[in-house]
């Protein structure tokens, strides 16, 4: 049997910056109390940060959906948010090859999409998505979804341990 | 010129800039909801510290040791592009001043392995050596 999931964190709608520095702090303080490894923590941390404002830059609406759970000694974090439907093709080869790297040559992409985003004084394209990745240590469990004619719901389920 | 000191916020790590002591210090998390408007300050004054160094040293033999320090405990994707940035301009005020050396002193905490892997990868990718210390 599966261990039991309790959630420690959850938010759904619309989302400002205040509003996402007090999920934060709360995110941070009911981490702190729980019983599991500090590298967990800091990772688990970590990823909420970058995936929230991930959702928060690419959401087709300010609405997003944001779980933190505990299992056992693991985090689990899952976003959802809504999508242009342009974007779907490549933010799913972005997870699928962030998927089929190892660790190393996650690193390398990283690096690569780092001094990219410097030259091209963009926002680095993927850059959370690989940096999550790298964190996690897991495969980034996706899907898309159907939402209407013209955007996509996107749901981001990462594992920490 | 002046010194800069900035104290943390919730999104902003507090910054220490001081040309008399030749340190810089960022300590805290750093993912300002604007990333260009926080961290263009920081720019400024490390333009102003070029001309500074250049300045002082050409009136003088000693050598100047620049300390740069970052006790980070979280920064997002867009501030990392944004430290880079810091340690280039460094970087680059040293290589066209052979009287100055320059330290950076990356801290992590020792649970935190991603902090860490951070600062090394940096150090590849500026080929310039970091000086670690765990907390």
């Amino acid at each position: 049997m599966s261990k039991a999931i309790s959630i420690i964190s959850s938010h759904s709608g619309e989302l400002n910056q205040k509003q996402l520095n007090k999920i934060l702090f709360e995110i941070k303080e009911a981490l702190l109390n729980l019983e599991i490894d500090r590298a967990v923590v800091k990772k688990t941390y970590n990823i909420a940060v970058e995936s929230i404002e991930n959702c928060l830059k690419h959401a087709a609406d300010s609405k997003i959906e944001f779980t933190l759970a505990l299992a056992g000694n693991k985090t689990i974090i899952e976003t959802k948010n809504v999508i242009t439907n342009k974007e779907v093709e490549k933010l799913k080869e972005l997870l699928e090859q962030v998927n089929s790297l190892n660790q190393d040559d996650l690193l390398e992409l990283y690096v690569e999409k780092l001094r990219h985003s410097i030259i091209s004084n963009k926002g680095g394209a993927g850059l959370g998505i690989v940096d999550m990745a790298i964190k996690s240590k897991n495969s980034l469990d996706f899907h898309f979804q159907d939402s209407d004619d013209l955007h996509t719901i996107f749901n981001l389920k990462i594992t920490i341990n | 010129m002046n010194i800069i000191s900035i104290s943390s916020t919730e999104t902003t790590p507090s910054v220490s800039l001081n040309h008399n002591t030749h340190t810089l210090t960022f300590e805290g998390e750093s993912r300002p909801e604007n990333v260009n408007a926080f961290y263009t300050q920081i720019f400024e004054w490390i333009e102003a510290y070029d001309k500074y160094l250049y300045f002082i040293t050409e009136r003088s033999a000693n050598k100047i040791k620049i300390n740069c320090e970052f006790k980070l405990e979280y920064f997002n994707s867009s501030s990392a592009k944004k430290i880079l940035d810091i340690i280039t301009a460094l970087i680059n005020i040293k290589k066209h001043n052979e009287k100055i050396e320059l330290v950076i002193l990356w801290n992590y905490e020792e649970a935190d392995e991603d902090m860490l892997d951070s600062g090394k990868e940096f150090e590849k990718m500026l080929q310039y050596p970091f000086v670690y210390s765990a907390l």
